[in-house]
């Protein structure tokens, strides 16, 4: 009796611990952003005064002197966030539409070099895209091909872990036997595929577009070296000006900036946290 | 089991459904990997708009390297760099996650929440990191709010600067890493734990093991595949890390990490160098591939096939 | 779940909301700011483009050139990239690509790289342009040499020239060192020692919340200006010059008795010391200047009406503007007026100066300026009581520049320089690891450059 008492006081004391800690770590992955937003509401003298979490009445004044900043600029932050929606969706289209294929295409044949291909892209899979950058850039400076988007987006289709997890999925969802029934009716291979395969992948097609879009999205490395022209520039791109001359004489004009550029990512997340979180269980995305 | 008489007659339709993948790897990849080697092997580079180009043979990685007279080990010393701040954020970050991993997915002392806690930590991950970095250093900057807030209840000294101090911009660095990736890798923790075969606990239950004795011989153990797969994939992403340094303290030209060089990575230095010395920039590419390329090895030589294999199958069943 | 969805959606709806709004307001303010907007029509078929990294010479195109040229100021396209700090990767790329419709036909160019690009295939001489030696007679010795290539032909041009000079604040000149008196103030930044001393005793005479300078790097352009060897020599073997030395020492003093905020030049920081008061904000007494800094940067209140010119402690420059035809212009007669009317014409120079007070690269046209007292008081810069005049002030200076240290690279190796010093003043590095390291970083950067 007494030790169950007391058993259940420690575990009440532990319990209350793992709160605070749990507690502790929400706020320090949330306090920037507060910051971020309190700032972007106070005026450039307030912000270098210290921290405050009170907000102030300069939100529009701030981004009104954003927006003055980048008048005649080439690139404005509406511009960028276009440029990178241009590049992220088609980008992202290509790296799940083509991996589902790829992983369909290992799952449901059988060809002579379907277990080389498949250990082909598991081997590459752990090969980042930034040691073959030189030889990609000159490549694309020889095809003529430096300041478009071709080389944001064609690249896409080939994404390893896409395949990778695509063809997890389909170990365990797709069954042959629909397949083989939907060939008896007469559909040809491709339709087979785009009819019933995709949507049977809905979930894990769905899973892996988020972490796609948000991967190509934040991408700033292979943009900046590929894209000159200014008015062609993405969003992470953008917020590198605000680093610059041009800015960066004016705290709350910096704040406001990265406040569009974060808080609607971090709408989208709330949104679609349900998604993301158990995607990441998957191994969805990588550090 | 049967499906092999299935596929026999369709197999060139397997061909056609992964052909996009490989025209693309083998043009957007591979070529450029050989092309880099290649270059690799040229004094290449520009002078006042003017690209002169000629065999150097191992020449450029006898001066990345520091061993030709007058060369400094560039490579070496930025490569020191980022392996110290990518070891200074993940030694935190997974003692952190498994602590936190450990306790969201206890099933005995039950918390509330978990969900919501799951979905905040794992929030600053998402964010674009060139923002991120930018708004670090707003808050840490000389005069940043921050960094004066600090100054004025005494944690530092009136007159300390994160931006002029090599500990304060590494660590800086390494906190934003950590903060970016700690709720990605608590996540995956829990998937592993949750993997786990409850039967064991129920066992070591009986047995009479403790909270602890549990984590530390049940836990861990099982673990070690997905620790070693978080591990490798912080590593090989730790060593590309471009967009934190190169926004956080760079100079305003030359992307070199203040203070006194101490914070430039090497795709910064690749960055640096890719349009003016290509035959540099594709040498230190060629270093970094290598070691790369080591690292992937020991993955998979210490994971071995059985393991990879189960982590597989755990993942599979995750998907369900 | 309900909850946070709902939570989730507001926000999205307020920010949509202030994305789409907002510009709506911004739309009318840039009507009643007309020299921000972007003139000109890439798409149209005579369009001139020109290229900058900042509004500087749309602010000339715009207003005197447009009163002279209407109809060629119509077809002009200007590209403003925004900061120097990549302009040059940016121009280099489309210099490359003369079938991009930005493509430039003119473009500004800075000392610190105007050599690189005079010395390379992208520019045209500006002999080709139908420019003589007799429409630059009146220009600055020191800006001819600096637009010319190794041959001795000229293929960028200058409107300004750049002499130094140190300005100091008046409120805090009165206050923190007793006196206004111009005299009196250049003998307190006579030579380098006596700087050091000034600073001194500004931070005694405030405890501390106002220094002489933001950094130490405000010594840095009157010492690298002044070198007499430049980065390298004619065989490209890495030279440093006794000034070089000379900067890290006076530096490292100045980092170690805390002589200054130790702020970088162009940081948020360096501008926020120009607008302290000394008392509940830091701030600085005085800025390392010339001509165009007066009027693009010491544009705070604090300022106006308050700046003194003081000589620096030796004969300096900073910067300066080239325009340079590109080798695929387009429209080359077009591009020989606007050169012209920049940097030739006594007249259009004059007006070059009513706009700005700009010390402008045209001897007769300086004589008019400071004959008719135009910009005398540096548009309302200078403080009253000291009688200074903002424009004669600078003709000594001016005659003395001898820019032959210049080289096409000096931007990144200022830029190389500045790391070495920072780890040098915080005692990270001693004097010879860190003038090694420098020579190292340099030959890093340019492998042609040999450190021995």
């Amino acid at each position: 009796m007494n030790k169950s008492k007391s058993y259940s006081a420690s575990l009440k004391r532990q319990k209350l611990f793992r709160y605070i800690v749990c507690a502790f770590f929400c706020i320090i992955s949330l306090l920037p952003f507060i910051l971020l937003v309190m700032n972007a509401t106070r005026s450039s003298a307030a912000i270098q005064a210290g921290v405050s979490l009170i907000p102030s009445t300069h939100l529009i004044e701030n981004w009104k002197n954003l927006l003055l900043k980048q008048n005649g600029m080439q690139l404005t932050l509406q511009r960028a966030a276009l440029n990178s929606l241009l590049i992220t969706v088609p980008g992202t289209f290509c790296s799940v539409y083509f991996s589902t294929m790829t992983a369909y295409g290992i799952q449901v044949y059988n060809f002579k070099f379907k277990k080389f291909a498949w250990s082909f892209i598991m081997a590459v899979m752990m090969v980042p895209n930034q040691i073959t950058i030189i030889g990609f850039y000159r490549f694309m400076l020889n095809l003529g091909l430096v300041d478009t988007y071709v080389p944001l987006i064609v690249p896409a289709i080939a994404a390893p872990t896409v395949v990778f997890f695509m063809k997890q999925y389909m170990e365990s969802t797709l069954s042959l036997e629909m397949i083989e029934a939907a060939r008896i009716d007469g559909s040809s291979e491709f339709r087979t595929f785009n009819r019933i395969a995709v949507p049977i992948m809905k979930p894990a097609v769905a899973t892996q577009a988020i972490f796609q879009f948000i991967a190509q999205w934040n991408n700033l490395f292979t943009p900046t070296m590929m894209l000159t022209t200014d008015s062609k520039k993405t969003l992470p791109m953008f917020v590198q000006l605000l680093n610059s001359d041009q800015f960066r004489t004016d705290y709350g004009v910096v704040y406001v900036g990265l406040f569009v550029t974060i808080i609607p990512l971090v709408i989208a997340y709330l949104i679609l946290s349900k998604y993301i979180v158990a995607g990441v269980a998957l191994g969805g995305v990588k550090g | 089991m049967k499906k092999k008489k299935k596929g026999v007659s369709y197999g060139k339709y397997g061909y056609m459904f992964i052909a996009p993948f490989f025209i693309a790897y083998l043009l957007f990849q591979l070529w450029p990997l050989i092309n880099t080697f290649y270059y690799s092997t040229l004094e290449y580079y520009k002078r006042n708009g003017r690209e002169f180009s000629s065999f150097a043979g191992i020449q450029n990685f006898l001066n990345v390297f520091g061993l030709a007279p007058g060369e400094k080990a560039y490579v070496l010393q930025y490569l020191g760099n980022t392996v110290t701040m990518w070891v200074m954020n993940f030694i935190p970050q997974i003692l952190v996650s498994l602590l936190l991993a450990a306790w969201l997915s206890n099933q005995k002392i039950k918390l509330k929440g978990t969900g919501a806690v799951k979905v905040i930590i794992y929030l600053p991950s998402i964010i674009t990191a060139a923002s991120v970095s930018v708004l670090f250093h707003a808050l840490f900057s000389q005069y940043g709010p921050i960094t004066k807030t600090l100054q004025n209840i005494g944690i530092i000294s009136p007159t300390y600067d994160f931006m002029a101090s090599t500990m304060g911009t590494r660590g800086l660095i390494s906190l934003i890493l950590f903060w970016m990736w700690y709720g990605n890798t608590t996540l995956l923790l829990i998937s592993g734990i949750m993997g786990i075969d409850p039967g064991l606990y129920e066992a070591a239950d009986i047995d009479g093991a403790g909270g602890w004795q549990q984590f530390r011989y049940l836990t861990l153990p099982l673990l070690k595949p997905i620790m070693l797969y978080v591990l490798v994939t912080s590593a090989i992403g730790g060593l590309q890390m471009y967009d934190i340094p190169a926004l956080f303290n760079p100079t305003s030209t030359g992307l070199v990490g203040q203070p006194n060089d101490t914070s430039t990575s090497v795709t910064m230095y690749i960055m640096r160098l890719y349009n003016s010395d290509v035959g540099k920039a594709a040498t230190v590419s060629v270093v970094l591939f290598a070691v790369t390329l080591v690292i992937s090895l020991i993955l998979f030589s210490t994971m071995g096939d059985k393991e990879e294999k189960r982590l597989a199958k755990a993942e599979r069943r995750r998907a369900k | 779940m309900k909850m946070k969805k709902f939570v989730a959606l507001m926000m999205a709806a307020a920010t949509a909301t202030s994305l789409f709004a907002f510009p709506v307001f911004a739309a009318d303010e840039a009507e009643t700011e007309p020299e921000n907007v972007i003139t000109g029509d890439a798409e149209s078929d005579d369009a001139f483009v020109v290229w900058g990294w900042n509004d500087d010479i749309k602010k000339i195109l715009d207003g005197p050139f447009a009163e002279a040229h209407p109809d060629e100021y119509s077809r002009i396209v200007f590209v403003n990239t925004g900061g120097s700090d990549y302009y040059q990767t940016k121009l280099d790329a489309v210099l490359d690509d003369p079938s991009n419709p930005l493509y430039p036909d003119l473009m500004g160019l800075e000392v610190d790289y105007v050599q690189k690009y005079v010395g390379s295939d992208w520019v045209m001489n500006v002999a080709d342009l139908g420019i003589t030696a007799d429409d630059c007679a009146n220009m600055y010795q020191y800006n001819i040499d600096l637009g010319s290539d190794a041959d001795g032909n000229m293929r960028a041009m200058f409107w300004q020239a750049t002499p130094g000079s140190i300005q100091v604040r008046a409120d805090l000149a009165e206050k923190y060192l007793g006196t206004t008196d111009p005299t009196e103030l250049a003998a307190k930044f006579a030579d380098y020692d006596t700087i050091l001393q000034t600073a001194r005793d500004v931070n005694a005479a405030s405890g501390g919340t106002c220094k002489l300078f933001s950094g130490y790097d405000e010594l840095k352009r009157i010492l690298m200006n002044s070198r007499t060897v430049g980065f390298y020599d004619d065989s490209d073997v890495i030279t440093l010059d006794e000034n070089v030395t000379k900067y890290f020492e006076l530096a490292k003093t100045m980092y170690d008795e805390e002589l200054t905020y130790n702020t970088a030049q162009w940081s948020a920081d360096w501008y926020a010391n120009m607008d302290g008061d000394g008392e509940t904000s830091n701030a600085a007494l005085a800025y390392f200047g010339c001509p165009w800094f007066t009027y693009w940067s010491l544009t705070g209140e604090a300022w106006k009406g308050q700046t003194i010119l003081v000589p620096t402690p030796a004969q300096t420059f900073w910067g300066g503007t080239g325009l340079a035809a590109t080798a695929n212009c387009a429209d080359t007669e077009l591009a020989a007026t606007i050169m012209k009317f920049f940097t030739c014409e006594t007249d259009s120079m004059v007006a070059i100066n009513a706009l700005n007070a700009d010390f402008v690269n045209n001897k007769e046209a300086v004589a008019k300026i400071i004959e008719s007292g135009a910009s005398a008081d540096g548009n309302g810069m200078l403080y009253p009581d000291a009688g200074q005049n903002f424009i004669e002030f600078y003709l000594p200076q001016a005659d003395g520049i001898d820019a032959s240290t210049v080289t096409a690279e000096d931007q990144t190796i200022l830029s190389l320089l500045d790391t070495q010093v920072q780890a040098f003043t915080t005692g990270e590095k001693e004097l010879d690891v860190a003038l090694a390291d420098l020579k190292a970083a340099i030959h890093d950067t340019y492998s042609y450059l040999s450190v021995e």
